[in-house]
């Protein structure tokens, strides 16, 4: 099941299309994705990049504000190495934080992180999530703290996720 | 028989009407005016915080019916519009089409114009910076004083008076938040050496209301100003258009596309299309102002005038913003009560021989919501998120604006449609190297007084030319009798009648906004019209 919503590129043409012109979305018209089975796709992305962002399981009416968002925001053909991205995250959610990190700085624009930043603005704008999202003051001990644990989380993820990256980006769509 | 015409109910459409409709003039307003009817009902009259805890429908104007409040891609020109804030920018592209490269154009067709969006900081000119656009201070300065009355202002008598004028009306500032509290009380603790070296230090005057005026305000501090005019303390065109519409002298006309003017005899012709129906009709009147936004006013004026293919400036003042920590604010709680808007105001007075001010404004960041910053940081969005929840306390935003004057690299023309689509600006806009080099001397500069303050940049963000909406200087004030300029009193040079009441005029912009300027020149025009019809 792909969990990869909108228009997708059939890999095996794809690569097939790519040894001519290198732009495979250009060369064949892209299948978009039967909607039901999309749909249940774009919510179990949903509760995987929920879980990620702010550790729990979002709503039902959530989730389904998510997956409108995906309609309405994702309707370009997308490249091979992001359908790659989004697809092993899907199947590896355990991977998320690593690949995000990765893509941070190898591909900030990419379909990954738009769809995670996509998820922070579904849970940003709900009440139940609003404290996960608001400042919040610390003693400056404690803040030196946690900002030193968190660079250095932030740090091996980049570091762990740009290995993962090279292999993810290959992997099956 | 009407006797004015204003086109445009922007800053300077509803201030030039004023006056003539004060003076028993009959005006009437001709103007597109977009309205937000779907977001602003939605929105409760509540405090940020409160009803981002408690508001079930938030998502649908924070983020938009659509979507269309999550930003992709680099920082975008507007990001201060918000979803109920997009109706200022609708249709405006589609009748008024621009080609321009890398300059960022925005433009309105929203009742109150690219007012309706203000960040509503005043800023009057000084006594040096209008010696070049050919006016006094003595010009100006009542003008300054009756739109201070009419839109209220908000200001201290600090360390700004000395370089922007005060006028009697002035309520008591806008409280600022936490964070510029902490590096004001660092300003004040180094006053004196920071004025010796040229650099000074105040609240901004905000157009914004602390005590009841019109009918408007106190301001609330509910920190929504970006999202909704709940309290209407914060000006907008709109507060004005209304009531300039309780008078029987003023008639209103929405949703009409000002096509073109012509002058015959002692009466002025406007062509215009009905928003809906497509339909043409025109209106007469003993003279026209025209304040349809500087890039609006040039396609009408060179269309009339049947002024194709003939360059005229653009200017638009250049501006980066720094965001910067301030160390001072580190590990405290910030007050939860605040104004959205921006806190402090500095003047610098630049080191060598003619004594340059560059203005620059201080904001806090709250309101705009936190997954917006999160992509600016090239780490993983969950750390990302616990680093800005930690940090956004301390963020200090600092906005250098710098002055533009005209270059032949900055220039706008009208191309002439094909095929029945409508006429396109083509604006090109080529800084040359020594202003680039300047403006970003000009930030070290500014930057090492805020490092003394405490605000350590994190980075610089210089967004697309154009980026600060301020255009201006297509048809000048100059002396002289040179075609496609305005005489001092603001009238198109080879018309009997035709007025313009907008960034237009202005034929440099100093380093700081222009919108009260521009109203308070539109003011002056609609003064001095009112006199001229008398006579």
């Amino acid at each position: 099941m792909h969990l990869l919503q909108g228009p997708r590129i059939d890999r095996r043409r794809g690569r097939w299309c790519s040894t001519l012109c290198g732009a495979p979305e250009k060369c064949f018209p892209l299948r978009v994705a039967n909607d039901a089975e999309d749909g249940g796709s774009l919510q179990s992305e949903a509760r995987v990049l929920a879980r990620y962002l702010v550790g729990r399981t979002p709503s039902q009416e959530l989730i389904d504000r998510y997956e409108r968002a995906n309609r309405a925001l994702f309707t370009e053909p997308v490249e091979q190495r992001d359908a790659a991205l989004v697809g092993f995250i899907s199947r590896h959610p355990w991977s998320v934080p690593f690949l995000d990190a990765a893509s941070g700085v190898l591909r900030p624009d990419g379909l990954l992180r738009r769809k995670i930043l996509t998820m922070g603005a579904v849970l940003e704008t709900a009440p139940e999530f609003a404290d996960e999202f608001l400042p919040r003051g610390a003693h400056p001990a404690a803040l030196a703290l946690r900002l030193c644990s968190l660079g250095f989380v932030a740090l091996s993820y980049s570091v762990l996720g740009s290995v993962l990256y090279a292999v993810a980006i290959r992997s099956r769509t | 028989m009407t006797d004015v015409i204003v086109v445009g109910s922007g800053p300077g459409g509803v201030n030039a009407a004023a006056p003539l409709v004060e003076a028993g003039r009959s005006v009437l307003l001709i103007d597109y005016g977009n309205e937000d009817r779907h977001y602003a009902p939605l929105i409760p009259h509540q405090p940020f915080s409160k009803l981002r805890r408690s508001d079930r429908q938030q998502h649908c104007y924070f983020v938009g019916d659509h979507f269309e409040g999550i930003p992709f891609g680099p920082m975008r020109v507007g990001g201060q519009l918000t979803p109920p804030r997009v109706h200022i920018l609708a249709d405006a592209a589609a009748r008024t089409p621009v080609d321009s490269g890398g300059f960022a154009v925005l433009m309105s067709l929203a009742r109150g114009g690219l007012g309706a969006g203000w960040s509503a900081g005043v800023f009057p000119f000084s006594e040096d910076e209008l010696r070049d656009m050919s006016l006094t201070l003595d010009d100006l300065r009542p003008h300054y004083d009756a739109v201070a009355e009419r839109i209220g202002v908000a200001g201290d008598h600090d360390d700004l008076e000395g370089f922007l004028a005060s006028s009697p009306s002035m309520m008591p500032a806008v409280e600022i938040d936490s964070n510029a509290e902490v590096v004001l009380a660092r300003y004040q603790r180094k006053r004196d050496a920071l004025n010796a070296a040229g650099f000074f230090l105040g609240c901004t005057r905000l157009a914004a209301c602390t005590r009841e005026h019109r009918g408007r305000g106190p301001h609330e501090y509910l920190d929504m100003a970006y999202w909704a005019d709940m309290d209407r303390s914060i000006y907008r065109p709109q507060w004005t258009l209304e009531e300039l519409q309780r008078a029987p002298n003023f008639t209103y006309l929405n949703r009409r596309f000002v096509q073109s003017f012509v002058e015959e005899g002692s009466r002025v012709r406007v062509h215009a299309t009905h928003a809906d129906t497509d339909a043409d009709e025109s209106h007469e009147a003993a003279a026209l102002v025209l304040s349809a936004g500087t890039l609006g006013t040039a396609w009408i004026v060179l269309r009339s005038l049947g002024c194709y293919d003939t360059s005229v400036p653009i200017l638009c003042n250049p501006y980066v913003y720094v965001p910067t920590l301030n160390t001072g604010m580190l590990g405290r709680t910030p007050r939860d009560r605040r104004c959205s808007l921006a806190q402090l105001t500095a003047l610098v007075r630049m080191p060598g021989a003619n004594g340059r001010l560059i203005q620059a404004q201080l904001f806090s960041y709250r309101s705009l919501l936190t997954f917006k910053l999160m992509k600016e940081l090239p780490l993983a969005y969950r750390p990302s998120l616990r680093i800005l929840r930690l940090l956004m306390p301390s963020f200090a935003i600092i906005a250098i604006h710098h002055p533009d004057r005209p270059l032949p690299g900055k220039s706008c023309v009208l191309r002439r449609g094909e095929g029945g689509s409508p006429d396109r600006l083509a604006i090109t806009y080529r800084p040359t190297e020594e202003e680039t080099r300047t403006n970003q001397a000009d930030e070290r500069v500014v930057m090492r007084f805020f490092r003394r303050l405490g605000c350590w940049p994190l980075k610089t963000v210089r967004p697309a030319h154009g980026a600060s909406l301020h255009y201006a200087g297509t048809f000048p004030i100059r002396p002289g009798n040179e075609k496609l300029t305005c005489d001092v009193d603001s009238r198109l040079r080879g018309t009997r009648a035709i007025y313009l009441a907008d960034g237009s005029v202005f034929p440099w912009i100093p380093p700081k906004g222009l919108t009260f300027n521009l109203m308070a020149n539109a003011n002056r025009v609609g003064t001095l019209l009112a006199e001229r019809l008398r006579g």
